[in-house]
């Protein structure tokens, strides 16, 4: 502080504080009166005197020094100028604009008689042999995209054409047009209509980066360029792809804590720890896609919320894009598409299960309060098996349970019996090939069931022994009728959901020929009958389905195929942001029972199906989720079956005599019984999960 | 249905939540990111402008403080500190640059423009010395903290004395006194006249 030496007048805050009450009075008097009042104010103190004499001289010398801001913001001195003549082979046409790395020209090839774009690399960046480096590399894999949707990039130059000042630039396709942003900025938000194909584009530009290994970093609208082709449609393109991470700006991070991309648009992780990575561009993509439809950056919300009469798909896409935890995220860019123009419904592949136990869950009082948020019930883990035990279903009163388990061989399924309040089941197949997907008939007499055996299809067995009946050679999940008469089935893949529709089937219990339910034209998978059993209900679109998969819905239908209508029921629980669980559903009253997750939780939920308006309510979990259930089967005295997945068994403690939720400290004893797997086992129960 | 708050604010705004219960670390957090964003913001900004046009930098900082921080937060407090912050930051580039440009012994330019970035320019030319604007800044910062910021508002932000008054919550007569007074110490300070230098 004194290294200027010649303040001898260092001032302290209290003398300062002085000073300035004298100067400030001072200054509102005239020159001719001020002598005589600092005289007086300063009572003596020369020191005060002087300072506040040489503040008033300064004062009235300074005119209007440092009135004018230190900074402005200005065109860059740098760079090329138009006509300039780069590297004696490119002509500089214009200006276009900046990017975090330096100027966008549009030049001239003089050798190829070309237009193309020119991007200098700041000094910084050019000057750094490292970064040139990596930029090279990472030149190098860009160079072999060769994509209507992602920019092409040619060559690394270098231009000294002015002494002393080396400039660095890359050669690149010149992209005429707007980009994203600036058609946001002049003509707002796209309609959902326009949008998709444009966001189908970038999804596939964006994959075929990644696939190179190239991570982008900084996708965002402005990094979107918008060009009109000759036959009127629109091409986008991704531009600016990699270049960042090579470019030395990752050293800036650690040297400086400055952050390289666009922080509004950046995945959390990237923007707390740098790290970029395929996950973060998808996060950085559902950004820009809320940005194109609602034209807005953030919060981030439904983007229903915002728009209104948007497919909930949107909800539910852009949910998954933006998962907090990057695996959660679609692993491409095109998952993100396929969710928002189709169902939007995770086919039921690819879980982390490695354990599975069945457990019961009594719905006690679940129907008598009005808006039953915060049901009663008693939680019963009903199988103790170290193997795979699951699918469910129960008995009208609900006193016994069929399943498919591998309890006796691992990795083959075979079909279980068991009272609920027994102990142990009874094996009721002994096929080596798999049986599974049971259902068992109202009064629990007999169990339909999928084998895989040959022919493979639906059977029937009496549970009191007796042959195995082959009721149709195909179909899944076999469902009985409320009087035991009748059997329902599907045919078709939630895996394929794209494309191909699935057809229920009904047929008689004592055999003949299967009905198809509805015309080839409806898509119809999952079926479950009606409690009085006149109807069902399936998850599809009716007859004449334009669009299988946007449309569909929960659908009723009559016994005999006719009257199906939409409920709206499974569009309305899509909006509320869940992921439909592809899998059995149940009809209990005038509820639907299904399993759907909302963010990371995969729990039971009811929601109503038929009930008139005023009666509906929004899904309701049934549990606050400590387990992962999947498959329920509501027994006709309202009590649920599910499969509890994950890779530990929790053990509930029953009877939970108090409303509320299962909590986790109602586990025994915070008891958690971590089950490893047999290898052997592990691979074939993720080979049974992937293949259903 | 709010799926999550946009991070990025979020945190800034955390920042400044943490500055405004007395955390003046905090501060060290915020200014690398602000600088970061004046400049980008900057660049941006003249992208899109015919050249030979300029920008007041309170345009610039205004824009900063709308992408950075969360708009629901409506605490003045915050706003006052990111303000401070950013004209800290904007010290810190002309400073950073000033020292950079004496280190490369440019001597003899008889440009009067000095490019700060691709596009924050300092007229050299009319303007003070930066490196002696700041060594007096520190000396006042030890005497008049308030003050200080007051200048680097006006100086280095571009505010106006209304501007000044509202983001640090006192009347706008009371900032232009105090400004008056820092002018003049400053301006005996950086060899005007009477300072004997």
């Amino acid at each position: 502080m004194n290294s200027a030496g010649q303040h001898p007048q260092q001032l302290d805050p209290i003398r300062w504080a002085r000073a300035k009450c004298v100067f400030e009075l001072a200054l509102d008097l005239p020159p001719s009166s001020q002598e005589a009042v600092l005289v007086r104010e300063c009572a003596g103190d020369t020191l005060l005197l002087d300072e506040v004499r040489r503040l008033l001289k300064n004062y009235g010398a300074a005119g209007d020094f440092m009135e004018q801001p230190a900074v402005m913001v200005s065109p860059s001195l740098g760079g090329f100028a138009p006509q300039q003549i780069v590297s004696n082979r490119f002509r500089i046409v214009r200006l276009i604009g900046e990017g975090g790395m330096g100027e966008v020209y549009e030049a001239e090839d003089l050798v190829l008689g070309e237009r193309l774009a020119i991007k200098t690399l700041r000094p910084e960046i050019a000057g750094d042999q490292a970064a040139t480096l990596r930029f090279r590399q990472e030149l190098q894999l860009s160079r072999r995209v060769s994509h209507p949707n992602v920019c092409r990039v040619f060559e690394l130059w270098e231009d000294e054409s002015e002494p002393g000042r080396k400039m660095t630039f890359l050669t690149m396709e010149l992209l005429e047009g707007e980009t994203m942003a600036q058609r946001i900025a002049a003509h707002g938000p796209f309609s959902p209509v326009e949008a998709l194909p444009l966001i189908r584009q970038i999804a596939i530009g964006l994959d075929e980066i990644h696939q190179l290994g190239i991570v982008h970093r900084d996708l965002k609208p402005s990094n979107l360029h918008l060009i009109k082709q000759a036959d009127g449609r629109t091409r986008v393109v991704v531009t600016d792809f990699g270049l960042a991470r090579s470019t030395g700006l990752d050293l800036a991070l650690t040297q400086t804590g400055h952050i390289f991309g666009t922080p509004a648009y950046m995945a959390p992780e990237q923007f707390e720890s740098g790290q970029a990575t395929f996950a973060s561009d998808v996060y950085s993509f559902g950004v820009t896609i809320f940005e194109m439809i609602t034209g807005r950056r953030h919060p981030l919300v439904a983007p229903s919320t915002v728009v209104s009469g948007l497919k909930p798909t949107w909800d539910g896409a852009l949910a998954k894009a933006w998962e907090l935890d990057p695996h959660l995220r679609p692993a491409r860019a095109a998952h993100v598409v396929a969710m928002l123009e189709s169902s939007k419904i995770r086919p039921r592949t690819k879980r982390r299960v490695v354990v599975a136990a069945v457990l019961l869950l009594g719905l006690g009082g679940f129907y008598a309060a009005r808006e039953p948020r915060t049901p009663q019930f008693r939680l019963t883990k009903v199988t103790n098996d170290d193997g795979i035990s699951w699918q469910p279903s129960l008995s009208a009163d609900g006193e016994i349970m069929a399943y498919a388990s591998d309890t006796s061989h691992r990795g083959d399924l075979d079909i279980w019996v068991r009272r609920v309040n027994g102990t142990g089941g009874t094996r009721l197949t002994d096929d080596p090939a798999n049986d599974a997907e049971p259902g068992i008939s109202p009064d629990g007499q007999r169990v339909a069931y999928r084998s895989e055996r040959t022919p493979s299809g639906i059977y029937v067995r009496e549970v009191n022994g007796g042959p195995d009946r082959l009721i149709a050679p195909f179909g899944h999940n076999p469902v009985f009728s409320a009087d035991g008469k009748e059997i329902a089935f599907w045919v078709g893949s939630d895996a394929q959901f794209l494309g191909r529709r699935a057809r229920v089937y009904v047929a008689s219990v004592y055999g003949g020929t299967a009905r198809q339910l509805l015309p080839d034209s409806a898509d119809a998978r999952h079926p479950a009958w009606s409690p009085d059993g006149n109807e069902l209900v399936f998850q599809g679109c009716g007859p004449g389905c334009q669009d299988a998969e946007s449309d569909t819905d929960w659908w009723t239908v009559g016994r005999d195929g006719k009257n199906p209508r939409a409920t709206g029921a499974l569009q309305r629980v899509l909006g509320q942001g869940l992921t439909l669980y592809l899998g059995p559903l149940s009809w209990h009253g005038g509820d639907l029972i299904f399993s759907a997750r909302m963010t990371s939780d995969t729990n039971v939920w009811r929601t109503s199906l038929k009930a008139p308006w005023w009666r509906r309510w929004k899904a309701v979990p049934l549990m606050s989720s400590t387990e992962e259930a999947i498959d329920p089967s509501v027994s006709r005295n309202g009590t649920v079956a599910f499969v509890g997945l994950s890779s530990r068994i929790n053990l509930f403690q029953a009877p939970l005599n108090r409303p509320g939720s299962v909590e986790p400290q109602s586990r025994i004893g915070n008891t958690e019984i971590d089950l490893r797997l047999p290898p052997e086992l592990t691979q074939t129960v993720k080979t049974l999960l992937t293949v259903r | 249905m709010v799926i999550q708050m946009d991070s990025q604010a979020g945190q800034i705004t955390a920042i400044l939540k943490r500055l405004s219960a007395g955390d003046k670390k905090a501060a060290d957090d915020l200014i690398p990111v602000v600088y970061q964003e004046l400049r980008r913001m900057a660049r941006y900004y003249m992208a899109r402008e015919q050249s030979g046009h300029t920008l007041q930098p309170t345009a610039l900082v205004h824009e900063v403080y709308l992408k950075l921080v969360d708009q629901n937060d409506v605490d003045w407090k915050n706003r006052a500190h990111f303000f401070a912050v950013a004209a800290q930051a904007m010290r810190r580039i002309l400073v950073d640059h000033a020292r950079l440009n004496k280190a490369e012994k440019r001597g003899g330019s008889d440009r009067k423009d000095v490019a700060l970035d691709e596009a924050l320019v300092y007229s050299s030319e009319t303007g003070p010395d930066v490196l002696q604007v700041d060594e007096a800044l520190t000396r006042l910062a030890a005497i008049d903290a308030r003050q200080c910021q007051i200048v680097e508002l006006r100086f280095f932000v571009g505010l106006t004395v209304d501007e000044i008054a509202e983001v640090l919550q006192l009347s706008p007569r009371t900032i232009k006194r105090e400004w008056n007074s820092a002018k003049a110490w400053l301006y005996g300070e950086l060899g005007g006249s009477g300072s004997g230098g």
